[in-house]
């Protein structure tokens, strides 16, 4: 015979009733005399009492709790664990990307290929503007490249060229932490530009020359220097 | 009034006090008479019904009136476990082994299948029983029957979930 707990209150507080009618003569009760014996044993437990200084009893919740509890924290965690591991491995793969996404935005690789790779004769270029009072520092050339820096009281500006000829590319890496990345176009050729405490660096594929520099001009004077390079 | 004044003295309240003393008066000579019951030894009797009042004295915001039916039976559910402890202790000392959970309380026969339940309770050991009467009947929690009888609240848990499997089989021989 099954039994709800509707039931089994009912019963119970019908079995209280009962037991309680049977202590019902309690006259009988009041009769009984404590022994002396009684009497003294309460007075050392009075002693003992004042002695000590006797707090409200604690409720121990048992060990038997506590392991039940830790067990099923235990399976709780386990359950969440397996629920949420496919949303850890998500968040660890974006967090991946993110990482592998800042690593190149603070680092980035530039890797160029040109078609125009040739035997041809290396030409350096030739500046049709420069700024008011700008010198030529340095000029060193080779069979293949050029390095140059001109520069004024406080200005700078300063180019590298180089041919593609024997290598079927080139990998520019740039620390871009911290920078500011522009791109301008000069006819169809796209120049990066690329802003660092004040200082420009300049990347540029310009038909089968690589040319990139530095210079701490303003983004208009250096994009007006580019623009009337010439290679002839 | 030895163990009066020692139990008001773990009652700072002057009401809790008062009830306290009224409680004593009450329901000392009925204490008595049931640990007399179990335990068939006046010594023992008096023993469990002075370790029961400092139980009370412990737990006086689970009583309720002095007079009412439901302090009656806390009262005697009190001593009947600290009765109940004694006896074990007692037979302990010699060397007999002793399972309190076949400590019955009444003898009742199983009457009608209305009451079939009610008698289940009846007839179930007095470890079992008090914990259920006390969960069932009179509502209190796990934590309180534990300060009341001195259990842990695991124990309690345990003997409630005992108790239901045994009037289950008690209801299954019927």
């Amino acid at each position: 015979m099954r039994f709800t707990e509707k039931q089994l209150c009912q019963a119970a507080r019908r079995a209280d009733e009962k037991l309680l009618s049977q202590l019902s003569d309690e006259t009988s009760y009041q009769e009984y005399v404590f022994s002396e014996t009684f009497e003294q044993k309460m007075k050392w437990l009075i002693q003992q009492m004042r002695v000590k200084n006797i707090k409200q009893k604690k409720v121990f919740l048992g060990w038997q709790y506590y392991i039940r509890n830790g067990v099923a924290v235990i399976l709780l965690c386990f359950f969440l664990t397996c629920i949420t591991i496919p949303n850890v491995v998500q968040a660890g793969y974006y967090k991946l990307i993110e990482v592998i996404e800042t690593v190149l935005t603070e680092y980035t690789r530039y890797q160029y290929h040109s078609t125009e790779q040739t035997d041809e004769l290396f030409i350096p270029v030739t500046f049709g503007y420069l700024p008011e009072g700008m010198k030529e520092i340095t000029y060193r050339e080779t069979e293949t490249s050029v390095h140059t820096i001109y520069r004024n009281q406080y200005q700078y500006f300063r180019l590298e060229q180089r041919i593609f000829r024997h290598i079927d590319g080139m990998t520019y890496i740039i620390d871009t932490e911290d920078t500011t990345i522009e791109t301008v176009c000069i006819g169809t050729e796209k120049i990066q530009l690329i802003k660092k405490n004040g200082v420009y660096s300049y990347v540029w594929l310009h038909e089968k020359y690589h040319i990139k520099g530095q210079s701490n001009l303003s983004i208009e004077e250096i994009i007006k220097i580019l623009e009337t390079i010439t290679i002839e | 009034m030895n163990i009066l004044s020692v139990c008001l003295a773990l009652i700072e309240d002057k009401a809790e006090q008062d009830k306290f003393e009224a409680l004593y008066y009450q329901y000392r000579g009925l204490m008595y008479y049931c640990a007399q019951k179990l335990l068939h030894d006046e010594h023992l009797a008096e023993d469990a019904v002075s370790i029961a009042f400092l139980q009370v004295a412990q737990n006086m915001d689970k009583v309720d009136e002095v007079m009412s039916a439901s302090t009656k039976r806390l009262m005697v559910t009190i001593v009947e476990r600290k009765a109940m402890t004694l006896y074990q202790r007692q037979q302990r000392e010699y060397n007999r082994t002793v399972d309190m959970d076949e400590v019955i309380c009444e003898a009742t026969s199983l009457g009608t299948e209305e009451n079939a339940l009610m008698d289940a309770i009846l007839q179930l050991p007095l470890i079992y029983q008090q914990v259920i009467l006390l969960k069932y009947s009179r509502g209190y929690s796990s934590k309180e029957i534990a300060a009341i009888l001195d259990y842990t609240v695991a124990q309690v848990d345990q003997l409630l979930s005992r108790g239901r499997r045994r009037l289950k089989k008690l209801l299954e021989a019927v």
